[in-house]
């Protein structure tokens, strides 16, 4: 125990145990997806065809559209913190305004999509959707609630972001103490890691 | 040797972390693009093999989350328990699915 030294630095500060407590709380989040997750490939498997129909509804543009932005903000947020950890503050608020705005663009991008759907009365309730079979119903109801839950978390973690950036500029968050910047950034790639998994599964298995 | 002293350090202190340089990050989401147009063009043109595409789907898209979790994250440079205790979580979440598929899978 020699090398264990208290700092009477005038601030109760743990950054690791921050970062533990940030990532426990990632772990109920992917729990919560994961339970979704299950639901789909168990539904899947009962109405393999159906699915595969109601797969082709969706605009694989624009999904992939909303994957590289989603990509390219995880990259935005990340640089953010290399950059308050060199002291360059003026770049990492940039960079955390582009995350912003990237994930803005999702949300318009998803806003058309859904709008699109909603046309073709594809809402659970909606007079189409109560036509479908049984499987195709499902799909819509899987891919609503989601992208839906999905698209909830990206406002959250804007807004998030949003409180970091306004701490930075009052100088809370600072080149030595950034760990709400380092955990505002694990949401954000949490956010981006689901995208990762819900892209492929309602988009691309054709 | 210097490993062992790691996780005794003041709080705060900056030399504790590692600080992944801009090119490295660049260099991450240029792969993870790749990643995605591969994923988008084996869906797009092999429309015959559903399995193959189910199947390389979702490897691609574990592979590109790995590589958010290890480096965007910084998984790779953090306390190993955070790791472990994700392995946990997977494992955990392996049961759910094994569990469930048994049920299924025997109806």
């Amino acid at each position: 125990m020699s090398n264990f030294v208290l700092e009477n630095s005038g601030h109760n500060r743990d950054d690791e145990a921050s970062k533990f407590g940030m990532w426990l709380f990632l772990f109920t989040e992917l729990l919560l997806f994961g339970g979704l997750f299950l639901v789909y490939t168990i539904y899947r498997y009962l109405n393999g065809d159906a699915f595969l129909n109601a797969s082709y509804e969706l605009d694989v543009v624009l999904g992939t559209v909303n994957t590289v932005v989603l990509l390219t903000s995880s990259l935005t947020v990340a640089l953010s913190i290399t950059a308050l950890q060199k002291g360059n503050v003026k770049l990492s608020l940039w960079l955390i305004i582009s995350t912003i705005l990237f994930a803005l663009t999702f949300l318009v991008i998803k806003y058309f999509e859904w709008t699109a759907k909603f046309d073709h009365g594809l809402f659970p309730g909606m007079e189409h959707y109560n036509l479908m079979p049984p499987g195709e119903k499902m799909f819509f109801f899987l891919y609503f609630f989601m992208t839906g839950l999905h698209g909830l978390h990206v406002v959250v973690g804007g807004v998030l972001l949003g409180f970091i950036y306004r701490d930075i500029v009052k100088g809370e968050v600072t080149s030595t103490n950034f760990i709400y910047l380092e955990n505002g950034g694990l949401y954000w790639h949490l956010v981006d890691i689901i995208w990762i998994f819900l892209f492929p599964l309602f988009y691309l298995i054709h | 040797m210097a490993d062992k002293n790691k996780s005794r350090h003041l709080p705060g202190d900056p030399e504790e972390h590692h600080v992944v340089p801009y090119k490295f990050h660049i260099g991450i989401w240029v792969g993870l693009i790749i990643l995605t147009v591969m994923t988008v063009l084996v869906s797009v043109m092999g429309l015959s093999l559903v399995a193959f595409s189910v199947v390389t789907a979702l490897v691609i898209a574990t592979a590109k989350a790995i590589v958010v979790a290890n480096y965007f994250m910084h998984l790779k440079y953090d306390n190993k328990i955070i790791k472990f205790l994700l392995g946990i979580t997977m494992m955990l979440f392996a049961v759910f699915i094994i569990f469930t598929a048994f049920d299924y899978l025997t109806r």
